[in-house]
């Protein structure tokens, strides 16, 4: 079904920001709020307008630190929107779920928000890491603990079906950092990666090594959704949705096939694609959610790029790095900017096709050319839930 | 002797797999089988996922498969591992279909690969309990 009706419906306004990376003593829901406000601001947007507010992921405090929840964020906002929603687990229905209200008439402005002090609470994603005592995973008899381990055993799969592997891996990594190497903003940015740098890295668990997961960050983003028409009012210049599609296959990462991981991310690209009615060839710079250097390799090949075995040939600097012809997470991503799950692709989108991005912007940067198309993805759980984002500079 | 995860925490399974931790004991892998469409299924559940169908027997696997994937811990993510380090997780694709997590034992991890043929054997644990783990077969 294709819902080429509302392409360029609905639009991006303000973007939100907080300091990132190391950011001590500041609670969680301290970098929603200023993310929040920072992202109505950049709109001009009044706050007490918000009538959408969808927490993006709720995870369970650290170091002692107050349980953020939507109501909290509200409150700390000022606002009284008619909807909140937050997501418990791992879901990627924050778009749709934004369009949906507007369209369906009980929305006018929702605001998306993502906000964590996961580094300085040393946010672990393991429980039992730190804790040690009775672990909470059911596949501990196994020892089969963390999400890195899920994506690693597809990623191994992917090693014997296509002949991928870590020469792959590493032009991920390294080039995603020589971005961040251009973004001040970037948590990586003073920090030099080279290909001798990631295969040095220690193994976690096999096939992954330490430098193909992303660090945690403290910080937070927010972004506003509304429709096309009411952005235009507003302060800043609007960030086309041209696309959006979603899928999930449901199947759990212990059962999963490497079939089965890849049905999210072609069936949301192809549902974003023929809204926008583009093909790959239009795609000037992606941002891909990045939670390991194999996601981007498993989206971009399961959206079409390329023909599973193509990967080493696909990933050379010259095509996805600084100065190459199809920019790859231009802002360091998640792995070398900020882990600010979804929101940190669906950002440095907005960011690039407005503009300003200084030394890293796409046709500033020698060698790279002004973006009309942006193509984003967010994936959630273990290739279990997909969304994919078409983005324009012009509706 | 290699010290393994499961030497520590118990395997843990869902109401609805009641009784296939029962069937461990007597050193059965019992499996959903439909009644009505004979589809065997993973994870347990109470309807079949093909047909949806609440008829099903618990019948016991043949102890045979292979490796659908597999991961090499090399971190210990619970204090308590630690000495198991490095030990394979696996996915193994049982000769009826379902692909279920088990562990690789008698086996260096360098030498597992994926398409791997493996045999089910049980490793007892302190207390008479069994737990199923794959060795190759070849």
């Amino acid at each position: 079904m294709s819902n080429s009706r509302l392409k360029n419906r609905y639009a991006f306004s303000g973007v939100g920001l907080t300091p990132q990376g190391k950011v001590p003593s500041r609670s969680a829901q301290s970098f929603h709020v200023e993310a929040c406000a920072n992202a109505l601001r950049d709109a001009g947007l009044p706050a007490g307008e918000v009538d959408g507010l969808i927490l993006y992921r709720h995870f369970d405090p650290v170091g002692g630190d107050v349980d953020v929840s939507a109501f909290t964020v509200a409150e700390q906002l000022g606002i009284r929107p008619t909807a909140l929603s937050q997501e418990t687990y791992c879901t990627r229905s924050w778009m749709t779920h934004a369009i949906g209200l507007i369209e369906a008439g009980f929305c006018k402005y929702v605001l998306v928000s993502y906000g964590d002090n996961a580094r300085s609470g040393r946010r672990s994603f393991v429980k039992e890491l730190r804790n040690g005592g009775e672990p909470s995973d059911m596949l501990a008899a196994y020892g089969d603990f963390s999400t890195l381990a899920k994506y690693a055993m597809i990623a191994r799969r992917a090693m014997y079906e296509t002949g991928t592997g870590s020469e792959v891996w590493r032009n991920i990594a390294v080039c995603q950092r020589q971005f961040a190497n251009l973004n001040p903003e970037a948590a990586m940015h003073d920090k030099l990666l080279t290909p001798e740098d990631y295969d040095a890295a220690p193994y976690v668990v096999e096939p992954f090594r330490l430098l193909d997961a992303t660090p945690t960050t403290d910080g937070g983003r927010a972004i506003l959704v509304t429709t096309e028409e009411r952005a235009r009012d507003l302060a800043v210049k609007p960030v086309c949705v041209m696309g959006v599609g979603e899928a999930s296959q449901p199947k759990s990462p212990a059962h999963m096939t490497f079939e089965d991981s890849r049905y999210a991310p072609a069936a949301s690209a192809k549902a974003a694609f023929e809204m926008a009615g583009i093909t790959i060839d239009d795609v000037d710079a992606c941002e891909i959610y990045d939670c390991f250097t194999y996601t981007v390799e498993a989206t971009m090949r399961d959206y079409g790029f390329f023909e599973p075995g193509e990967s080493a040939a696909f990933f050379v600097p010259e095509r996805i790095g600084p100065g190459g012809s199809l920019p790859i997470n231009t802002s360091g991503g998640m792995l070398s900017e900020g882990y600010f799950m979804g929101l940190t692709p669906v950002v440095e989108a907005v960011r690039q096709l407005r503009g300003g991005c200084g030394a890293r912007q796409l046709g500033v940067l020698p060698g790279s050319k002004t973006p009309n198309i942006i193509l984003c993805s967010d994936n959630g759980g273990v290739f279990q839930s997909h969304t994919t984002l078409v983005l324009g500079r012009e509706c | 002797m290699q010290q393994m995860p499961y030497q520590y925490f118990d395997l843990r399974v869902a109401a609805e797999g009641a009784p296939f931790a029962e069937g461990l004991k007597e050193k059965k892998l019992l499996l959903q089988r439909c009644r009505d469409c004979g589809h065997i299924r993973l994870p347990h559940a109470v309807v079949c996922p093909r047909c949806l169908s609440g008829a099903y027997d618990w019948v016991p696997a043949a102890g045979w498969g292979e490796v659908y994937s597999f991961v090499v811990f090399r971190r210990a993510f619970h204090p308590a591992v630690e000495p198991c380090l490095p030990y394979v997780v696996a996915q193994i694709q049982l000769q009826e279909g379902p692909i279920c997590i088990a562990n690789v034992v008698n086996c260096r991890p360098n030498m597992v690969y994926c398409k791997q043929k493996v045999k089910l054997i049980w490793e007892q644990i302190a207390g008479e309990r069994y737990m199923p783990v794959f060795v190759p077969s070849e």
